[in-house]
C-alpha cells in the first residue's frame, strides 16, 4: 500500500475513534453497564454451577473466562447499516461513489476504527475490572494468545462482511429497522456472543460450528481457552479465511447489482 | 414485517434462557417455567409501556433538536403532548411474545385462569408497565442534564430483562440490597412470586408499588424540567 493510502487509513481510523468517544457521558454509563452486566453474569453462573450436577461441557472457570474474553469479540452492532441507509436516503451515496476507493474498503476502515475503540475503551477496561472480581484463565500459552489475537482480527472481517452484505439491502429496502434487528439477533444467537455454544443442545451446536458466525466469536475464544489443539489451528484459520472470502464475494455480487440500480437526481 | 421482527428478536432472547435452563435445570428453586413466566411478564409490561410512552425513548432527541422547546411553550400538558406524538405499534410483538409464553407455562405452573386470577394478572402487568414507564421518565430526566439519557434507561431495562428473571438470591447480598433499594426487584420479580404463590401471601402490596413509583418519577421529571433552559442545555 502506498504511503498516501496508509495515511488515508490512519485518518479514517482516527476520525472513527474520536467520533465514538465524543459522547463522554454515554461512554461512562455504557462502561458502567458493561461492568454491571459482567458482574451479574458471573454471579449468576456461579449460582447455576453450584446447583448443577456434573456432566457439563465446560468448567465454571472456562465459562467465566469466556464471558470476559467475549467482550473482545462482541462488535456485531456495527454502524455500517445505519450509515449506508442514511447516505442512500440523503443522496450522499453519489459522493461516495466518486471517491477513489472501493466503498467496502471505506466502510471497513471506518468500522475498524470503531472496533479498535471498542477494544480500547470497553473490552480492556472490562478485563481489568474482572481482575478485581475473579481469577480467570490466562491463554493456554503464548502461542494460543497470539493465535487468539490473529483469529480475533479475522473474526472482525467475518463480522464486517456479513454485516456489510446485509446492509446493502438498503438499496432495495427503504427502512432497514426490521432487517437490522433480525440480523443482529441471528448473529448473537448463532455466534455464541451471549452464552457459549457449549450450553446449546448438541445437535444445534454441531450445525452452528460450521457456520461463519461461530468463527466470529465462539472459535476465537476457544483458542484463547486452549480448547482447540495447536495442530488444529491451521485448519481453523483456513476456515475463517474461507468464510471471509465467501462473504466478501457475496458482498461484491450484491454491490454490483446495487450500483446498477442507483439513479442520482441531477447526475 | 415489523411485528414479526420484534417477535423474532425477543423469542431469540428467550432462546438463551431456554438453552441455559435446559442445561442447568434449576436456578436455586426456580425452574424453566418460573423463569419463562418472569420473562413473559416483563415482555408484556414492556410492550404496554412502549405502546403508550414510546416517544419518551426519543426524549433526548427532543432536547437536541429543540422540539421540547416548542412543546413547552404550548399551553397543554407536556406529558400528554409527548405521548400523543406517536405510538410504537410494533410493541404489540412484545405483548404477543409474552402472552404466548404465559400460555405455554400456565399448565406446568398450575395457573388456573379464574376471574380473580385474571385480575391479579392484570395488576401484575399494570405494575410492571408503571415501573417501566417510570424508568422511561428517569431516562428523560437524565436527558435534560446529559447528552444521552437513554443509556440510563437501557441500563435499567436490560437488567430487568436479562437478570431479574432469576431469583434475586442468585446474586450476592450487596447486589440483592441494591436491587431492592433501586426498586427494580418490585417490577416483576417480587410481584410474580406473589402471583405464583411462591412467597408470603401478604406480599400482595408489592404489586401496588408501580403506580407510586411512576408518580414520583413524573414529579421529579416535572421539577427537573424547570431547570431546562433550552435546546443548548
Amino acid at each position: 500500500m502506498k504511503l498516501g493510502g496508509i495515511a488515508f487509513v490512519y485518518r479514517m481510523v482516527r476520525i472513527s475513534l474520536l467520533s465514538q468517544l465524543a459522547l463522554r457521558s454515554s461512554y461512562y454509563i455504557g462502561l458502567l453497564r458493561e461492568f454491571l452486566f459482567l458482574l451479574l453474569s458471573i454471579q449468576l453462573f456461579r449460582t447455576l454451577y453450584s446447583g448443577s450436577q456434573s456432566g457439563l461441557d465446560a468448567t465454571l472457570s472456562e465459562t467465566v473466562t469466556y464471558l470476559i474474553i467475549s467482550k473482545f469479540a462482541q462488535f456485531f452492532n456495527m454502524s455500517t447499516m445505519g450509515r449506508i441507509q442514511s447516505r442512500i436516503i440523503s443522496g450522499e451515496i453519489a459522493t461516495d461513489l466518486l471517491r477513489p476507493v472501493e466503498y467496502d474498503f471505506l466502510m471497513l476502515v471506518q468500522e475498524f476504527g470503531a472496533w479498535l475503540q471498542r477494544i480500547l475503551s470497553i473490552a480492556i477496561p472490562d478485563v481489568l475490572f474482572s481482575l478485581l472480581l475473579v481469577k480467570f484463565k490466562p491463554p493456554g500459552s503464548i502461542a494460543f494468545g497470539l493465535c487468539f489475537a490473529a483469529s480475533l482480527f479475522l473474526s472482525f472481517l467475518i463480522m464486517f462482511f456479513a454485516n456489510y452484505s446485509v446492509s446493502l439491502a438498503a438499496f432495495w429496502i427503504p427502512y432497514l429497522w426490521s432487517l437490522n434487528n433480525v440480523s443482529t439477533t441471528l448473529f448473537i444467537i448463532l455466534s455464541g456472543a451471549m452464552i457459549p455454544l457449549w450450553f446449546y443442545p448438541d445437535g444445534i451446536r454441531v450445525v452452528l460450528e460450521w457456520l461463519p458466525f461461530s468463527f466470529a466469536v465462539y472459535m476465537p475464544i476457544n483458542i484463547y481457552l486452549g480448547r482447540i489443539a495447536l495442530e488444529e489451528l491451521p485448519l481453523l484459520f483456513f476456515k475463517q479465511t474461507l468464510w471471509i472470502l465467501i462473504l466478501w464475494l457475496i458482498s461484491r455480487f450484491i454491490w454490483s447489482r446495487a450500483t446498477r440500480k442507483i439513479i442520482v437526481n441531477g447526475g | 414485517m415489523f411485528f414479526l421482527a420484534v417477535c423474532f428478536t425477543y423469542l431469540g432472547s428467550y432462546a438463551f434462557i431456554y438453552f441455559l435452563m435446559q442445561k442447568f435445570n434449576t436456578v436455586l428453586d426456580w425452574n424453566l417455567h418460573h423463569v419463562t413466566f418472569l420473562f413473559a411478564i416483563y415482555q408484556i409490561g414492556f410492550g404496554v409501556t412502549n405502546l403508550v410512552m414510546s416517544q419518551f425513548k426519543h426524549f433526548s432527541e427532543y432536547v437536541h433538536r429543540g422540539t421540547l422547546d416548542t412543546l413547552m411553550i404550548r399551553p397543554l400538558n407536556l406529558f400528554l403532548q409527548i405521548i400523543m406524538r406517536g405510538c410504537e405499534f410494533v410493541s404489540i410483538g412484545n405483548v404477543a411474545v409474552g402472552v404466548f409464553l404465559v400460555i405455554m407455562v400456565s399448565e406446568p405452573l398450575a395457573i388456573e385462569w379464574s376471574v380473580v386470577q385474571i385480575l391479579k394478572f392484570a395488576l401484575l402487568v399494570a405494575n410492571a408497565s408503571f415501573f417501566i414507564g417510570g424508568i422511561y421518565l428517569i431516562g428523560a430526566t437524565m436527558s435534560i442534564y446529559i447528552v444521552n439519557g437513554k443509556e440510563v434507561r437501557d441500563l435499567m431495562v436490560q437488567t430487568l430483562q436479562n437478570y431479574l428473571i432469576y431469583p434475586k438470591e442468585a446474586y450476592e447480598k450487596w447486589i440483592q440490597t441494591a436491587l431492592v433499594f433501586s426498586m427494580l426487584y418490585f417490577v416483576t420479580n417480587k410481584p410474580a412470586q406473589w402471583f405464583l404463590g411462591m412467597g408470603d401471601p401478604q406480599d400482595a402490596w408489592s404489586v401496588l408499588t408501580g403506580l407510586p413509583f411512576f408518580l414520583v418519577m413524573y414529579r421529579i421529571w416535572n421539577v427537573c424540567l424547570k431547570s431546562y433552559t433550552g435546546a443548548g442545555n
